[in-house]
């Protein structure tokens, strides 16, 4: 049938993003992305989807709507409060030059997907799907169901967190 | 996120961003750099940007093993699908 080939061509794609999502649990993403084709096989069969050539947005779209549904249903992914009285907290007294100056490329790659899990469901989706998946602003636009606008602003926002994540845990970047 | 560590100026960040990705062109980039230039804030969220961005890069290159669902899986998938078109039916 039709939906499961172009969900193939896609499989490896939305194990990537959802693996990324759940932090890499990968029983957990698995998980996600059954129970995202499958509620996309019912949308599909509605006519839901107008472009086939949209398929993988589409597809996206559906899986990061169970993503955020996850997310309120454990609140593991909810706002990064914590990290935000981190932030204030260490307002003044962290400098760049305390923090290490040689950081191994490893170790960086190590502290940012680390740093990731920490950032908000919206803002960890939108660095996933355009700075590790390389989507372009439209494409994630359409995957997360928002104007491309939205996207600019809110991806701006979760680099500069992410940053601050960064720095606040001492690495000087 | 109330504040940032190393914030840069408020007007800045869009346009900082948009230097990361490339996109910022012409008077705008050279009014940006020129900012930069004597903006030590400016400068290191820069920095930092690019190399977060750059990192994500990384790592979102990164091979992942197995990117498969399996066959145990696709077999749950295509039941709960049929199920479905079974309950739409009897719905109708």
């Amino acid at each position: 049938m039709l939906y499961f080939s172009l969900v193939r061509e896609n499989e490896a794609v939305m194990l990537r993003v959802a693996r990324r999502l759940m932090d890499g649990r990968r029983d957990q993403a698995d998980d996600l992305v059954q129970e995202a084709v499958v509620a996309g096989y019912k949308s599909f069969c509605a006519g839901k989807l107008c472009d086939l050539k949209a398929f993988k947005t589409w597809i996206l779209r559906v899986l990061f709507n169970h993503f955020l549904g996850v997310c309120r249903s454990d609140r593991r992914c909810g706002l990064m409060d914590e990290i935000e009285q981190e932030i204030e907290s260490r307002q003044d007294v962290s400098s760049p030059h305390e923090a290490e100056k040689n950081i191994l490329r490893e170790e960086l790659q190590a502290a940012v997907l680390k740093a990731l899990e920490s950032l908000s469901a919206e803002h960890k989706s939108i660095l996933v799907l355009i700075d590790m998946e390389e989507l372009s602003h439209k494409e994630a636009a359409e995957a997360l169901d928002l104007p491309v606008g939205t996207v600019k602003s809110r991806l701006a926002r979760a680099r500069h967190s992410l940053a601050s994540i960064l720095r606040i845990r001492g690495l000087d970047l | 996120m109330k504040q940032m560590l190393h914030s840069p100026c408020g007007w800045m960040k869009p346009l900082l961003n948009m230097m990361v990705e490339g996109r910022l062109k012409g008077f705008m980039l050279w009014f940006a750099e020129l900012h930069k230039s004597q903006c030590p804030q400016c400068t290191a969220a820069h920095r930092a940007l690019l190399a977060t961005r750059d990192s994500l890069r990384r790592v979102g290159l990164e091979e992942m093993s197995d990117l498969s669902l399996g066959t145990e899986r696709w077999a749950n998938i295509e039941s709960a699908c049929r199920a479905s078109e079974l309950e739409d039916d009897l719905q109708k």
